[in-house]
């Protein structure tokens, strides 16, 4: 009896290290986004490879950093930020989607953004896409593996409100993150 | 060994949860207080605090004068930029006892992408009177900055900073 409780404690002692310490596991709450310069398909810097918080600056928004995530999943998400941007219109917020690519699958990640940004349940979301090992994927913190499916933060003034990682784009998550954007945009 | 097995999970747990602890602390630092820092940002190459006149005396007035230089093809905010979601740079003179600071004194500002801001070498000068009734001694003055700096690409993001220089109050 006395082994196997030592045996599970060990292992969840381990284990917790483990989340705790797993790298990439984003921006806490009050530390600064920075600037980067992804490649805009769609949205309001479209063409351009703009730093967005460097435009918008301290306007409350949110980036959806997506590394690997089902476009359906991603769909939830941006159509939450698109439909927050017309809630929030007077308060200037803004959204962003960045999706992660290798120099194998960039093309066929540019073609199927480029298509869904024209959903027009997904109007005003920037999208854009970055080269997974460029400099600002470690400055945001964001776990390229494959368990990380999508990291997301709301920010105002540059600094992190809120993070999610794995953020659901179902009805539970829309409203996880609804809330959250709701509390930069007070 | 059966009896040091609770003793060996002890010991692992409690290393597993220092560790835990570390790498919180490590990934949570304690949070940064507006105007605590006092080193410079990267768009700050160099500062030079000064007070004007060099000699202090009770009841006498002078001038604080900070010069900042902005990085290159940078520049930072003015504190009325003219755009409510710009980084407005905040100066604050630090306290001292005995001693009145006014309203820091900015330069005239440049216009950038309809902002106002200010570029190269800055010079912001905070007029002070030494009360008659300050004690004659040492003191610093200085003040807390917070600003931002930006080119036409990129940004920093917003940073706190203090400079100081040290003064003596004389008779």
């Amino acid at each position: 009896m006395m082994k196997t409780v030592g045996l599970i404690t060990m292992i969840a002692g381990f284990a917790a290290v483990m989340a705790v310490a797993a790298p990439g596991g984003g921006l806490k709450k009050g530390e600064s986004v920075t600037p980067f310069h992804p490649k805009h398909l769609a949205g309001p810097l479209a063409g351009s490879t703009d730093c967005f918080p460097c435009t918008f600056q301290n306007r409350p928004q949110v980036q959806v950093w997506v590394n690997g995530d089902s476009l359906t999943n991603v769909a939830g998400i941006a159509g939450t930020v698109s439909s927050a941007m017309k809630t929030y219109k007077a308060k200037e917020f803004k959204g962003l989607v960045v999706f992660l690519t290798t120099p194998k699958n960039a093309k066929a990640i540019e073609a199927a953004v480029a298509e869904a940004a024209k959903k027009p349940e997904l109007a005003g979301v920037g999208m854009a896409v970055l080269d997974a090992k460029d400099d600002a994927v470690s400055a945001y913190k964001v776990n390229t593996a494959a368990s990380t499916k999508n990291v997301v933060y709301v920010y105002k003034n540059w600094k992190v409100a809120e993070t999610f990682v794995n953020l659901g784009g179902d009805v539970a998550g829309q409203k996880t993150l609804s809330g959250a954007i709701a509390s930069v945009t007070k | 060994m059966d009896l040091l097995r609770p003793s060996v999970c002890l010991i692992v747990t409690s290393f597993a949860f220092t560790c835990i602890a570390g790498s919180v602390a490590a990934q949570n630092p304690a949070p940064v207080k507006p105007f605590q820092r006092t080193a410079l940002p990267k768009f700050i190459t160099t500062q030079k605090t000064t007070v004007e006149p060099s000699t202090l005396r009770r009841g006498a007035s002078g001038k604080l004068v900070i010069t900042l230089a902005v990085e290159d093809t940078f520049h930072i905010y003015d504190p009325n930029p003219g755009d409510p979601f710009l980084t407005a740079t905040k100066v604050t003179p630090i306290k001292a006892p005995g001693v009145v600071f006014g309203k820091p004194i900015w330069p005239a500002a440049i216009t950038f992408k309809g902002a106002k801001v200010h570029e190269g070498t800055v010079v912001v000068t905070i007029p002070f009177t030494v009360k008659p009734s300050a004690k004659p001694g040492k003191a610093a003055f200085g003040a807390m900055f917070y600003a931002q700096g930006c080119n036409a690409t990129t940004c920093y993001p917003p940073a706190s900073f203090t400079v100081t220089v040290p003064v003596s109050i004389k008779d």
